[in-house]
């Protein structure tokens, strides 16, 4: 029974050598009495190997990305599992931070390494619940185009709402548009994400933007003219649909731009952060910054430098750059101060130096639903010590 | 497993039931039941079977809830070309990935633009647009791809039993 796809993979295979002109004679007597057999083999054997339409079905096949549609499923095996991989789902609400704040060892165990060798991290639940600094969630506020704010969180699902023909739906941490019709005025949204805060976005064309803390996204609620464009401040990872004849531009205000047409990217522009970063994964687009303008393949990053210089890096370290997307924090030999950055945006804490900091570098995968107890361990490992007093943190 | 199959098998969906979101929903939910019994196959190619006959049959599945209001003589025949038109739809994606594969591994130049051009459906002029070279340079790449991969497409579709000579 199972047999019954068998030949159809050395079909294949079988026709794939033939456009190649790889056969043996054999095998060329094998296709031939297929072909022979019926006239749908025959059509299927023409769209396969006329350039026109081999080209709309591989671009159907692109469609489909294991990579991008993994997050989904990966989330949904987690529950079923004792043992887990490095990913974690997103439903620890519960845990409570508490007013005194101790400094309570936590019975979790994760893997990491000093500025050494590449054993995996492992990652494994912690069954403990740790009174300490609880991390960030699903928060924004969504200003529509007449000024009303509306507050986004989890308590808000299944909100709907109509502007000018356009509808948008709030539910799971995620705002949908969708054009209901002809439009007559573009009007704007914005989300502001606070610090501690985090979403995502479904635009009316099928663009998707994950939104990270301490960020903001204008755009219109639906796109018209020739040309998409929205401006972003902070952290952003774009997905954006294909059209060709509406390029997708995201303005950066006081930096610059990116432009794309079918691609998925990311772009880190906070301000506190000196070098912004425009990361490429998939497709291709064009950033421009002063007068500098560049391409940029998969895997190559655009850094901004505060002098105006424009630098292109290859081949940088996708998984760290969009893993707070994924629900992590990755860090790979990172240096103390950088790393406080990005988890102070994300557990809303203030950093304070006290002297000079070990310039040791560190690296781990946590989850972002972690603690942060759990984050700073990574850094503890490596002698550095830290005091947290309310919101306040301080770093020796 | 996941990353090696999921295209192929969406796109297979895709061809039966024609709706992108619900391929993949469908798809997703095969790997999900099939994560719950690894250890049943013993070999990758069991695995693979599986796998279609699954996505094979949740697709007929999402199609009858469509053809619940359709006569019951209806149904039977609708059913049967469905089961025809998968088999053909699997020897599709299994080709289109071979294709995909050596696609991946062309050189820089000529593999964005065969992507662009090929995933992404562009045609000469906007992939120029896009990576900043001129058409010429666009055709060339392109020539020099397919002759990289060794893949002779033709122009035009024409009868195959005059272009195939049997032995």
């Amino acid at each position: 029974m199972m047999n019954q796809f068998e030949p159809l993979y050395s079909k294949a295979a079988l026709i794939v050598k033939s456009l190649q002109n790889d056969l043996t004679d054999q095998e060329r007597l094998s296709l031939n009495e297929w072909l022979a057999e019926s006239e749908a083999n025959q059509a299927l054997y023409n769209e396969l190997t006329n350039e026109a339409t081999l080209a709309s079905e591989l671009a159907i096949l692109a469609k489909f990305d294991a990579q991008a549609d993994w997050q989904k499923i990966a989330k949904q095996t987690i529950g079923k599992q004792t043992k887990t991989a490095p990913v974690f789902s997103i439903n620890y609400r519960k845990w409570l931070s508490a007013a005194a704040i101790l400094l309570i060892a936590c019975l979790g165990v994760f893997q990491f390494w000093l500025n050494r060798n590449n054993s995996h991290p492992i990652a494994k639940n912690s069954k403990h619940p740790i009174i300490d600094i609880a991390p960030g969630g699903n928060k924004a506020t969504l200003k529509l185009a007449d000024g009303t704010i509306v507050t986004l969180n989890d308590s808000v699902n299944g909100f709907q709402a109509t502007q000018q023909n356009v509808k948008l739906v709030i539910k799971n941490g995620e705002i949908t548009y969708q054009s209901l019709g002809q439009n007559n005025e573009i009007i704007y949204n914005t989300i502001t994400t606070p610090r501690g805060g985090q979403y995502k976005l479904l635009l009316d064309d099928g663009t998707k933007v994950w939104l990270n803390a301490a960020s903001s996204i204008k755009y219109p609620t639906t796109f018209s003219g020739d040309e998409r464009i929205v401006e972003l401040t902070g952290e952003g990872y774009f997905e954006v649909a294909h059209d060709a004849s509406k390029p997708f531009k995201v303005l950066l205000p006081g930096i610059g731009r990116v432009d794309a047409i079918g691609t998925a990217f990311n772009i880190n522009a906070y301000s506190d952060e000196h070098i912004t970063k425009t990361t490429l994964v998939q497709g291709k687009v064009k950033v421009a910054f002063g007068s500098k303008t560049d391409f940029l393949n998969p895997g190559q990053q655009a850094q901004l430098f505060p002098s105006g210089q424009l630098l292109v890096l290859n081949q940088v370290d996708l998984d760290e750059v969009i893993a707070w997307k994924n629900g992590q924090f990755i860090f790979k030999q990172m240096n103390v101060e950088n790393i406080m950055r990005q988890i102070g945006r994300w557990y809303e804490i203030e950093v304070i130096y006290n002297g000079p900091v070990s310039q040791e570098t560190f690296s781990g995968i946590v989850s972002r639903d972690s603690h942060l107890m759990e984050v700073l361990k990574i850094m503890e490992e490596g002698g550095v010590r830290f005091k947290i007093d309310g919101k306040k943190i301080s770093v020796y | 497993m996941f990353n090696t199959y999921y295209s192929r098998l969406c796109y297979y969906a895709y061809k039966i039931i024609n709706n992108q979101e619900s391929s993949k929903d469908l798809v997703q939910d095969v790997f999900l039941k099939f994560q719950s019994k690894p250890a049943e196959f013993s070999t990758e190619l069991a695995i693979k079977n599986f796998l279609y006959l699954s996505v094979k049959n949740a697709c007929l599945n999402f199609l009858r809830h469509d053809l619940v209001e359709k006569k019951f003589a209806e149904r039977q025949a609708e059913t049967a070309l469905v089961q025809e038109e998968a088999l053909t739809h699997i020897i599709k994606a299994e080709a289109l990935v071979l294709i995909k594969q050596s696609i991946e591994t062309l050189p820089e130049g000529c593999r964005s633009v065969l992507k662009l051009a090929f995933f992404e459906g562009l045609k000469n002029e906007q992939i120029a647009l896009e990576l900043g070279i001129s058409i010429n340079t666009v055709k060339t790449q392109k020539q020099r791809a397919l002759q990289l991969m060794r893949l002779k497409l033709t122009d035009n579709v024409y009868l195959l039993l005059l272009f195939l000579l049997p032995l």
